[in-house]
């Protein structure tokens, strides 16, 4: 908490007071109209505002929508089910089901946002339509009105006064990746760090190289002119991924190298000095012209590379030379990778478009439509369990704990401990509900003018508005904002009535409190629950990538593997060994994937023999990652991996071959390498190793 | 005997009480469980959490009935 205040600057102060503004410019227009609920355009003032201009439009834009969504499909229900309490009920629990579905399944996209707000708008200004029909209508235009007053309110302050742009930040973030990335680049070749650091580093990367994806979307809202090099964005993304796809290959190649034949690792170490100065030389490239000279270095370097390459007979007579062999080669692709990395950067930094501009890679998500379904299920039974109670008992305010039991199943379904998020959002409503009281039944009555009653909001709203920016407070300030808001529920016609008010605090309550128990009782035990879900998703990836006859593109593959490695090590401590050996079998994953990628793509060229060789090997592949999804354990592959290779390199010799036996070497020493994470079987391990020793 | 609550002139049905003295009661029988490592036998926490919760209001609704 004290740290959070300390790390405060004026740019949040200003940010708070932008905000407020608009929430009093928001709710002074809600009376001037006099709407029914002004305290709803409050609200929502502050729950769309956020720091980046960018953000704010994204989240407007996807609220209004869902708001209408919601508001037109809960006129539809109240017209078809008004008179049937139960039916109106199931239907409305299945609807919030399906929003919340929508939300989880498309995860941090800003559309998500859409599912989760249609899905409980039909709630909010349905149930208390059904019981009026006559009023609905009203109702529902009264929703949608304020919501969009607030949104209007916030996005017009946030993007004309004193605007942050995520344009901005994007460029910032662009001009900071280059440096970054080579220093990165040097540690990972010298391999000076330690496992640990290793691997916190790579945390950082990969999610900061992922987070400008979802910056380049914002900043396309609030800076028209990025949308010139908004495709060499996703290039410049897209390759820095593959970039760092290759140093992982080689770092960890290189390690069991120095473990197995130090002395061929010795001989290695000068080139990837060399590879290092040239990716430290060449970082700030100003011009595409200078990024694509040739340097002398730049040329002896690939000769040298050229020169060290083991001929294709040693492949033959002792296969550990494919790894020396699969580092030269990767290193290759690194300088390669590197050059055109900075050539689309010089693009970046003058605004101009990449020229040949054919379509861009997009990014592709990882998609965990299981999870979503059980999100989905999850709010429809709670709703379901709210109206039950509420119809039996005939509680008045019913609909309110309804409305909140959706509401919290929509908003915390996709946490990985939704229960625990959900008892602070109880917790902090409870103040909220306190501070509101306090503004009722003390403060506000005797105030009479609008002047008067901004002075009296300033203090709780602005000391709300800045800890918005402090993404750690954000959970235990929307539910003060969230409640209290409602509960003190501003309007021109004040009525000061204890009853009422202790009467919606309990609905609001009871429903939070039916929220938080569902989740508790409903969701898989644990946030372990979610790693787990992430590494079954990568094995059933890699099934299928080894099953698919028309290999996927590259790069989807690398982003959609990629976005899951960022979730997962977002989730593991790199510090604990259980934890540590989840990582890297992550990354190990991703090149395995490639690996078979590299298999699937030349088996169309391949001769008969070898084809037939593969594609047993790809079978056994798909087969064991597809009982290790299942069973978190599979019978091992790798005297088939090997065979096939034997088999390949049996055939005379070409470069295809030499390819295809270097992609099989390749997922064997990855598999052997992870065997914990793919869950091998363990006592096959020394035997298989000490067979590969016996054939050297 | 079960009355209604008057609480400022504002009546609350007698669950609304039970309900409160039974999550006193509740928390403190959980910090004890939980000091004593009891949990590490229970499957799903959650559910026999809420059991308890369950069990220990009906008692005190049967109690005093």
């Amino acid at each position: 908490m004290l740290k959070i205040i300390q790390q405060f600057t004026w740019r949040d102060v200003l940010f708070s007071v932008k905000t407020f503004a608009a929430a009093m410019l928001a709710l002074f227009i809600a009376f001037h109209l006099n709407l029914s609920q002004p305290s709803w355009a409050l609200t929502t003032v502050y729950i769309v505002s956020q720091p980046l201009a960018g953000m704010v439009l994204a989240k407007s834009i996807f609220r209004v929508l869902g708001t209408l969504i919601g508001a037109v499909m809960s006129l539809v229900f109240v017209a078809l089910f008004s008179n049937a309490p139960e039916l109106f009920c199931l239907v409305l629990a299945l609807w919030i089901g399906a929003g919340t579905f929508i939300t989880i399944y498309l995860r941090d996209a800003p559309q998500a946002y859409t599912g989760m707000l249609a899905g409980y708008s039909a709630a909010i200004i349905g149930l208390p339509a059904a019981l009026a029909p006559a009023t609905a209508f009203d109702f529902a235009v009264a929703r949608c009105l304020e919501i969009t007053l607030g949104i209007t309110c916030a996005a017009l302050m946030h993007h004309v006064v004193f605007p942050r742009r995520a344009g901005d930040a994007l460029r910032k973030a662009l001009a900071t990746t280059l440096p970054t990335m080579a220093q990165w680049v040097s540690d990972a070749l010298r391999g000076q760090e330690g496992e640990t650091k290793g691997l916190a580093d790579r945390r950082q990367i990969i999610s900061s190289i992922l987070a400008l994806g979802s910056l380049r979307i914002f900043a396309a809202l609030d800076t028209p002119t990025i949308r010139v090099i908004d495709s060499a964005i996703r290039q410049f993304q897209g390759k820095l991924l593959s970039l760092l796809a290759l140093l992982v290959a080689v770092y960890d190649r290189f390690a069991i190298l120095q473990r197995d034949q130090p002395a061929a690792a010795e001989k290695l170490r000068p080139l990837l000095e060399r590879v290092v100065t040239h990716v430290t030389e060449t970082a700030n490239a100003a011009t595409p012209e200078q990024s694509q000279r040739e340097t002398d270095l730049e040329i002896s370097l690939a000769a040298d590379i050229q020169a060290h390459l083991p001929p294709a007979h040693a492949l033959r007579s002792d296969p550990q030379s494919f790894l020396t062999r699969s580092i030269l080669l990767r290193l290759n692709d690194i300088v390669a990778m590197w050059q055109e990395i900075v050539w689309i950067r010089t693009h970046i930094a003058a605004n101009v478009r990449l020229p040949g501009d054919g379509a861009a890679p997009s990014f592709q998500p990882y998609r965990d439509t299981m999870f979503a379904l059980i999100g989905g299920a999850i709010s429809t039974i709670t709703v379901l369990i709210a109206s039950a109670f509420w119809i039996q008992t005939a509680w008045p305010n019913g609909p309110a704990a309804v409305t909140f039991a959706g509401v919290m199943c929509a908003i915390m379904g996709a946490r990985d401990d939704p229960a625990a998020a959900a008892m602070t959002f109880l917790k902090v409503s409870v103040v909220g509900a306190i501070i509101a009281a306090f503004y009722l039944f003390v403060l506000l009555p005797p105030l009479s003018t609008f002047p008067a009653l901004v002075v009296a909001l300033a203090p709780f709203y602005l000391i709300c508005g800045i800890f918005l920016t402090a993404p750690t407070a954000i959970p235990f300030i929307i539910p003060a904002i969230f409640i209290g808001g409602g509960l003190m529920s501003v309007s021109n016609q004040m009525s000061y009535d204890f009853a009422a008010f202790l009467n919606n605090f309990f609905g609001y309550m009871a429903g939070i409190g039916i929220g938080a128990l569902a989740l508790a009782l409903l969701r898989p035990l644990g946030s372990g629950w979610i790693v787990q879900r992430l590494m079954r998703g990568t094995r059933v990836d890699l099934a299928r990538v080894a099953n698919r006859q028309i290999p996927e593109s590259r790069t989807n593959f690398e982003s959609r593997m990629f976005d899951r490695i960022n979730a997962l090590l977002m989730r593991l401590d790199p510090r604990i060994a259980d934890q540590r050996a989840a990582m890297q079998g992550g990354l190990a994953s991703l090149r395995i994937g490639l690996n078979i990628l590299a298999l699937r793509r030349n088996r169309l060229l391949l001769p008969t023999q070898a084809a037939r060789a593969v594609d047993r090997a790809l079978t056994a592949l798909a087969n064991c990652f597809d009982k290790a999804a299942r069973q978190g354990q599979m019978p091992s592959p790798l005297s088939l991996l090997e065979a096939a290779r034997n088999r390949v390199l049996a055939q005379p010799e070409n470069d295809l071959l030499t390819q295809t036996a270097q992609a099989l070497y390749g997922i064997e020493t990855t598999l052997r390498q992870h065997a914990g994470f793919f869950g091998l079987p363990e006592q096959r391990l020394p035997a298989a190793a000490s067979m590969g020793t016996v054939e050297a | 005997m079960i009355k209604e609550i008057n609480l400022d002139g504002v009546y609350f049905p007698p669950l609304v009480g039970y309900l409160l003295g039974t999550a006193v009661v509740w928390y403190i029988i959980r910090y004890l469980l939980d000091w004593s490592g009891f949990y590490r036998f229970v499957w799903h926490p959650p559910l026999f959490n809420t059991a308890l919760y369950v069990i220990l209001l009906s008692a005190f609704v049967g109690a005093t009935l």
